[in-house]
């Protein structure tokens, strides 16, 4: 039995605003085991996103407690701000819902991709130009190495998805985290987005995060799940036990609140 | 049988909606046509609803603004209730406009910040003279409130107080005030939570059944669509490819909806786990330069020489299923579908799933 990846104990993250103090993770613990698909399900603001970030390091640590926050290896609650900065690019990559946000929109493609080979990699120029174009075609992007020096605004939606998951992935990181990666997608898109995801996985022998509210999405990919409800983890466990056989009045909820297109039922109004 | 009821609310004969678009900039040239709605013919009988479903920028929201006046046709009729809206006198438009009304995926964007939802809802009902009187007024937007299962007493706050699931209640109630007979619901519960969705929709199937009302429902979600909808239909960039009624989901005959259908996420592990997903290479193509022939030939799977060259017509089965497509009797030996109850034959002349992936 190996440990885990990633361990979270009793963690907590508060904001102050203009109402007072907001508890939006409440005393969250997990664990993330090598190679396994987890998935964060839940409705909005339950506390999916925050969790995660708090984990990276990603938030103000005066919001943030906990009493252990395990990872790659060594403790992250007391890691540095440049410690945690080199985790982020090469033990855990990060994809999240809208990759505008996360692109730099006055650099090309080429020029993202290669600076993490750079940065984490300490790669050469034509090395790291090469990796990128790999990459590129890796994840599916057609024709990649004319592609290098187009900018964000140039690729459409389902492509900007697939550059972030090759940034997310360059360094070949142990734990993959993605916030809502398919959310803003087409079906058929986040079909061809979940199928490269499944594959990097099995192929980097990567354990992944996977934050969605589509329960469709979480049946198809994940392993394990924990239902989120009020910054609490209200039921967490293999993916067909969950669904098969919901133990909190929640989880039931949530799961009876699905309309099928595959099924011969009716909704009784 | 009277022959009164047998005729559409509304009926859509090839309908174009067509945008010039300019390149912006210094010169502002023209620079092309988008075709967002090209051509499409449907009706819709009194009580009844259909759903359309769609990738985004496929012209649903375009096709719907189109059939409440809010988009101006390029070509083609909206008829209702048997009557050209071209051809009506302005009286006759305004009330037939009145009769149809429509609600938005953000119901906060379409709702003033600045009016309480009292005036939002009571506007209309002044507006169209269906009630006069402040009193008679007030008393109306009472029995709507109560009539979308809000309060009451809420007429007097403003939408930023309320919830995204109770900003849909009022969006649905202001256009109730205008006693409509059809309702286009463009991706209604598309930003909610499946909690508040469930409600939502169940409000919608029960102010249906009260009221009688037709709905043109929108959405890109196939399991609401299916849950509300008499009949499906669907669409590729402004066109539509199938049209019928469950069997759309159930046995597709458009290679398009069979693709849609096998990549829709299906809560159910165990089924996810032995499903086989047809997946599409490639983007939806910009509308503004259509592919020839069939338009989902550069992602179609199956697509022959005829499908580069020749346009395919609607075709409707006996049972009333139609589809666009000139392979919809090979569908079944190229494309099975990917959640048949037993394991049927499979023939995997379907190319590479993502063939372009290192
Ligand atoms: N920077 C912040 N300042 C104050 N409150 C915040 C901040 N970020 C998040 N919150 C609050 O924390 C709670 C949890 O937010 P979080 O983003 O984790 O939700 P989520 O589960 O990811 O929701 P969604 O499904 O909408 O993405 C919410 O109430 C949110 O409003
Ligand atoms: N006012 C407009 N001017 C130019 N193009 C438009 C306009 N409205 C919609 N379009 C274009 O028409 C196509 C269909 O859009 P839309 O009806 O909004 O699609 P959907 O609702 O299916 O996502 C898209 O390519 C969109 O960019
Ligand atoms: S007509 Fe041809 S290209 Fe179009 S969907 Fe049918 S098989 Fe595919
Ligand atoms: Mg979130
Ligand atoms: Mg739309």
């Amino acid at each position: 039995m190996t440990a885990a990846l990633l361990s979270i104990r009793n963690l907590t993250v508060r904001f102050h605003g203009e109402r007072g103090e907001t508890v939006a993770v409440d005393g969250v613990s997990f664990d993330l085991n090598a190679g396994e698909t987890l998935a964060i399900v839940g409705e909005s603001g339950s506390g999916k996103s925050v969790t995660m970030l708090a984990v990276m390091g990603l938030l103000a640590k005066a919001g943030v407690t906990a009493d252990n926050i395990f990872g790659c290896g060594r403790n992250l609650l007391n890691a540095g701000d440049v410690e945690m900065r080199a985790i982020r690019g090469r033990q855990i990559g990060m994809i999240f819902q809208d990759p505008m946000t996360s692109l730099n929109p006055v650099l090309t493609i080429g020029r993202q991709l290669t600076e993490m080979f750079e940065i984490h990699l300490g790669l050469s120029g034509a090395a790291s130009r090469k990796g990128a174009i790999d990459l590129l075609n890796l994840v599916g992007v057609p024709s990649a190495g004319t592609r290098l020096k187009d900018y964000p605004h140039q690729f459409s939606g389902g492509m900007r998805q697939r550059v972030m998951i090759a940034m997310a992935v360059a360094c070949k990181p142990q734990i993959l985290i993605a916030d809502e990666p398919t959310t803003a997608l087409d079906v058929t898109i986040q079909a061809q987005i979940l199928e490269i995801l499944s594959g990097l996985q099995s192929e980097f022998g990567m354990a992944m995060i996977m934050i969605s509210h589509d329960l469709g999405v979480v049946a198809g990919i994940a392993d394990r799940m924990l239902v989120m409800h009020s910054g609490r983890i209200v039921e967490q466990g293999l993916v067909d036990d969950v669904f098969a056989n919901p133990q909190m009045p929640y989880t039931r909820s949530l799961l009876a609140a699905v309309p099928r297109f595959d099924l011969e039922t009716e909704m009784t109004p | 049988m009277i022959l009164a009821r047998k005729v559409p609310l509304l009926e859509l004969i090839d309908l174009k909606v067509h945008f010039p678009v300019s390149s912006g900039g210094f010169l502002n040239r023209r620079c092309g046509i988008v075709r967002a709605v090209d051509g499409i013919s449907l009706r819709i009988m009194p009580g009844q609803t259909l759903g359309l479903v769609g990738e985004s920028g496929c012209g649903k929201s375009t096709l719907g603004r189109a059939v409440v006046g809010l988009a101006k046709a390029t070509s083609g009729a909206v008829v209702i209730r048997g009557k050209n809206i071209d051809n009506m006198t302005t009286a006759e438009k305004a009330s037939e406009r009145r009769r149809v009304q429509m609600i938005f995926q953000d119901p906060y964007a379409s709702l003033n910040p600045r009016m309480t939802i009292g005036d939002i809802i009571g506007e209309p009902v002044m507006l169209h003279g269906l009630r006069s009187g402040k009193a008679a007024v007030e008393a109306r937007v009472k029995e709507l409130l109560e009539l979308v299962e809000l309060s009451p007493a809420y007429a007097d706050r403003y939408p930023h107080e309320f919830s995204g699931g109770q900003r849909q209640r009022v969006g649905i109630a202001r256009a109730l005030a205008c006693e409509p007979d059809l309702i286009v619901c463009d991706e209604p519960v598309s930003a909610l939570d499946v909690s508040i969705q469930a409600q939502v929709m169940r409000l919608m199937m029960r102010l249906q059944k009260d009221l009688g009302l037709s709905y043109l429902f929108i959405a890109h979600g196939l399991g609401v669509v299916k849950q509300i909808s008499d009949e499906i239909a669907v669409m590729y960039l402004g066109q539509l490819v199938e049209h019928g009624g469950r069997q759309v989901f159930q046995h597709p005959r458009h290679a398009y909806t069979r693709a849609l259908v096998s990549a829709a996420p299906i809560p159910d592990p165990k089924i996810e786990r032995r499903r086989k997903r047809i997946i599409l290479t490639g983007d939806l193509p910009n509308p503004m330069n259509p592919p020839s022939g069939c338009r989902f030939q550069t992602r179609c799977p199956i697509a022959s020489d005829r499908c580069r060259t020749d346009p395919p017509q609607m075709h409707y089965a006996e049972n009333r299923h139609g589809a666009a497509c000139w392979r919809t009797d090979e569908l079944d030996a190229l494309m099975p579908m990917a959640t048949s109850p037993e394991p049927g034959p499979t023939i995997p002349v379907v190319p590479q799933p993502i063939a372009d992936i290192g």
